[in-house]
């Protein structure tokens, strides 16, 4: 009986159970009374985002609403949800969050509108252990074009949590889910939308792992004061986004812009997204969360293995370097009588070194490097665990740095002429530009426009207007030796003659060296290829093959140099032959002012020669 | 013992694993070798891994899709948990061992169970039995947690979190 009593009771179960439609009805009434689907919680609740005269879910996925013009619809959205409840209490659990707020606000009376005991869902609460949220902002990552803005994702710390045990909370990550591996077609494919984003969860060391050690991206972690019910409500609305799909949009509807309505959900009050409607880099978002008065507990700076390596590296002497060459090129053994002869200390600091220069240079297939990773390992068990290295220092914070909007005025002349120039920068850091806060040597300018008016008359003449200019310099020494990258395409005026300059369709490309002369210079070389694309030009384009080489020094903190020297052969098209030297300066007025100063000869046409000398007042807001 | 048996039988009853379980790459791969570590470091312009944002990872809100479905791994020596955790850090596990302290060992500490008062016997163990836990370059995950397990149960402050 008691076996067959269950079966029974699932067998009775529809007619046992019978909506209260009365109730539902008076809810009904009752939430249109207080006008609850024009409460700004509904809105977040369900991303309403004002559009014309009335309101457009960003969320994609059908699967989210339960009203079939749920999407345009807040009210009738309501009215079906409460609808469901009844019909389908137990939808109660998957719409926890929705639930939550309607019980709340309309006081649902238990014993008319049951309340569901949601089993899954409390079994994930207790494995997600919430206590504490983090924002995780790893560093720009220029060699793909999907986090070279950077990217953020949220960490729920758990209770009794320390820094030694952060690897074990969870991540909230929103991406674009595609399988996509080119990450040009990535990037454009993501300017339209084109792939499904979604939220997910994961251990935060599945994230660490990612970014410390395959990607070499410093991590910074900020711990942020929200109480445990704004987590707990936060969560129950990522319980209701499983699965549930937004387009993905690279530049505004991307990770650092939904992140902040998970944020708006934990405390209503919170007005974040409308700053980012248009436009939403990580960094910026970072910026205005941590502004929120009292909002950031505490930043923690995790360095990449690479950092950590560069940095232990600084510290050994260059007897001390020899022997982790040694070691780690498999030259001597750490069983060597002249190695064990060292002192302890001493033997600790290369015994690591060693190991993690091997273990960043290692790939997968090489048994050997295996090996000897191991026996390093081995050896360095046997001495004591003393923490041989201090940390690396800890870098300005990237909310410190400057803004990525810049806009630049000032006075030049070129030959004859004077102008006025006004440029406009949406983003984000070019290598002149001060570091606080950003990764050195990376450079990326997003749509600079360069403008120029001709003193005396009532032109505005287009100079240029890069779509997209990357630069990554990596300088190499007896332990690293990566490559250095540029790219770069948009218009440009070429000089073809004495007198005339044309708007061309530039692209550019070049691969080199750079090398810290020292501490505080950078110096480069570069092979490069060249294609102009335009109507002004002999066959309508032009391709060559150039050099360049330069130097960036830091004169003092706040006053930065480039000298340069540049050499384009075109030799298909229009043929020509264009060399420059430059020198450009920039003096930091402060974080977010600062004087640029460039001057320039410009060889063209068989040795003619012209000069440009330029002087701007920078802004970034 | 006891723990053992009691997380086969979560494991056995919990439904999400197959409600949720998703074709996932992302620690299924208990056994993979240690010292396989990532590949160099030459820089790969745009290169195809960051972010998840190329579905390297499923997506899920729920845990049945962080790792392989729960139950999917049969003869694991410690808890599904513990092992996904072990086999995805192998490489700082090691490292950590070998220093004898480290964030990715506290956290193994952590997962265990093992008691704040109890730490720096486990990092101590884990460290002397270094060459024992790690015999070889090709050691997988699975012999490194049972190793990791006798060597617990040879240490009488050790013993009462060990698996075995």
């Amino acid at each position: 009986m008691k076996i067959i009593f269950p079966f029974l009771l699932l067998l009775l179960h529809p007619p046992l159970y019978s909506a209260d439609f009365s109730y539902l009805k008076t809810l009904l009434k009752q939430a249109e009374t207080n006008l609850l689907a024009n409460d700004r919680e509904w809105r977040i609740l369900l991303h309403y985002q004002a559009e014309g005269n009335g309101y457009v879910s960003e969320v994609d996925d059908p699967k989210f609403f339960n009203a079939p013009n749920g999407k345009t619809n807040p009210s009738a959205e309501l009215a079906a949800t409460l609808r469901t409840f009844f019909v389908a209490p137990t939808q109660q659990c998957k719409f926890i969050a929705r639930y939550e707020w309607l019980k709340q606000q309309l006081a649902f009376k238990a014993s008319r509108l049951a309340p569901q005991p949601c089993p899954r869902f409390k079994e994930w609460l207790n494995e997600l252990n919430p206590y504490g949220l983090s924002l995780i902002f790893p560093a720009a990552y220029l060699n793909n074009p999907s986090s070279m803005f950077g990217h953020t994702l949220l960490r729920i710390d758990q209770a009794k949590q320390n820094e030694q045990s952060r690897l074990l909370a969870h991540a909230i990550n929103y991406a674009a889910n595609t399988k996509e591996e080119n990450g040009v077609t990535f990037a454009i494919k993501g300017i339209f939308g084109d792939y499904p984003g979604l939220f997910s969860i994961m251990p935060y060391y599945h994230k660490v792992k990612e970014y410390s050690n395959l990607e070499n991206r410093d991590v910074w972690e900020y711990q942020l004061n929200f109480t445990p019910a704004e987590i707990q409500r936060l969560l129950k609305h990522v319980w209701e986004l499983d699965k549930i799909y937004f387009e993905y949009y690279f530049f505004d509807e991307n990770c650092a812009y939904h992140l902040l309505s998970l944020l708006e959900v934990a405390r209503p009050s919170l007005d974040l997204r409308n700053k980012f409607s248009a436009w939403a880099i990580p960094a910026e978002t970072v910026r205005a969360i941590v502004a929120i008065p009292g909002l950031l507990k505490k930043a923690t700076f995790r360095p990449a293995n690479l950092t950590k390596l560069r940095h232990n590296l600084d510290l050994l002497s260059s007897a001390e370097q020899n022997w982790v060459q040694k070691l780690a090129t498999g030259k001597i053994n750490a069983k060597d009588s002249q190695f064990t002869a060292l002192d302890i200390t001493t033997r600790i600091k290369i015994l690591e070194t060693a190991y993690d220069y091997l273990h960043y240079q290692h790939k997968k297939t090489d048994k050997t490097r295996s090996r000897r990773l191991r026996a390093l390992l081995v050896a360095r068990s046997k001495l004591p665990s003393t923490t041989s290295f201090s940390p690396p220092p800890v870098p300005p914070r990237p909310e410190h740095g400057h803004r990525s909007f810049r806009i630049s005025a000032g006075w030049g002349r070129y030959g004859e002429q004077s102008y006025h120039s006004l440029q406009l920068r949406p983003a984000y850091h070019d290598l002149l530009d001060s570091d606080a806060g950003y990764k050195q040597g990376a450079q990326i300018n997003f749509l600079n426009l360069n403008l120029q008016h001709p003193i005396g008359s009532s032109d505005l003449k287009l100079e240029s207007l890069k779509i997209l200019d990357i630069a990554s310099l990596s300088s190499r020494d007896r332990f690293f030796q990566p490559l250095s990258w540029k790219i770069n395409t948009g218009w440009e005026r070429r000089q073809l003659d004495d007198n005339k300059r044309s708007l061309v369709y530039n692209t550019n490309g070049g691969v080199g060296f750079s090398y810290k002369p020292i501490a505080k210079a950078l110096a480069y070389g570069f092979l490069e290829a060249n294609l102009d694309i335009g109507g002004a030009l002999r066959h309508d384009y032009a391709f060559g093959l150039g050099s360049s080489v330069g130097m960036f020094v830091d004169i003092l903190p706040n006053w930065r140099l480039h000298l340069y020297a540049e050499t384009q052969r075109f030799v298909l098209g229009h043929i020509q032959s264009l060399r420059d030297l430059g020198l450009e300066q920039r003096l930091n007025l402060s974080r977010n002012s600062a004087i640029r100063l460039q001057m320039k000869r410009h060889y063209f046409a068989e040795e003619k020669a012209i000069s440009q000398i330029e002087l701007n007042w920078q802004w970034y807001f | 013992m006891k723990k053992v048996i009691l997380t086969v039988a979560t494991l056995a009853i919990l439904p999400t694993a197959s409600v949720l379980a998703k074709p996932n790459n992302v620690g299924c791969g208990i056994g993979s070798m240690v010292f396989e570590g990532k590949s160099g470091v030459a820089p790969q312009i745009l290169a195809a891994t960051t972010n998840g944002t190329f579905g390297n990872q499923t997506f899920g809100i729920t845990f049945g899709t962080l790792g392989c479905a729960k139950n999917g791994v049969v003869g694991l020596p410690v808890p599904h948990k513990i092992a996904l955790f072990a086999d995805q850090n192998l490489d700082k596990l090691a490292h950590d061992m070998a220093v004898g302290n480290g964030e990715t060992l506290n956290s193994l500490a952590v997962l265990m169970e093992v008691q704040d008062q109890d730490k720096s016997a486990f990092f101590n163990a884990t460290k002397i039995n270094f060459a024992k836990i790690f015999p070889d370059e090709n050691v997988t995950t699975i012999e490194v947690l049972k190793s990791l397990n006798n060597v617990m149960a040879n240490e009488p402050r050790l013993k009462r979190y060990s698996y075995s």
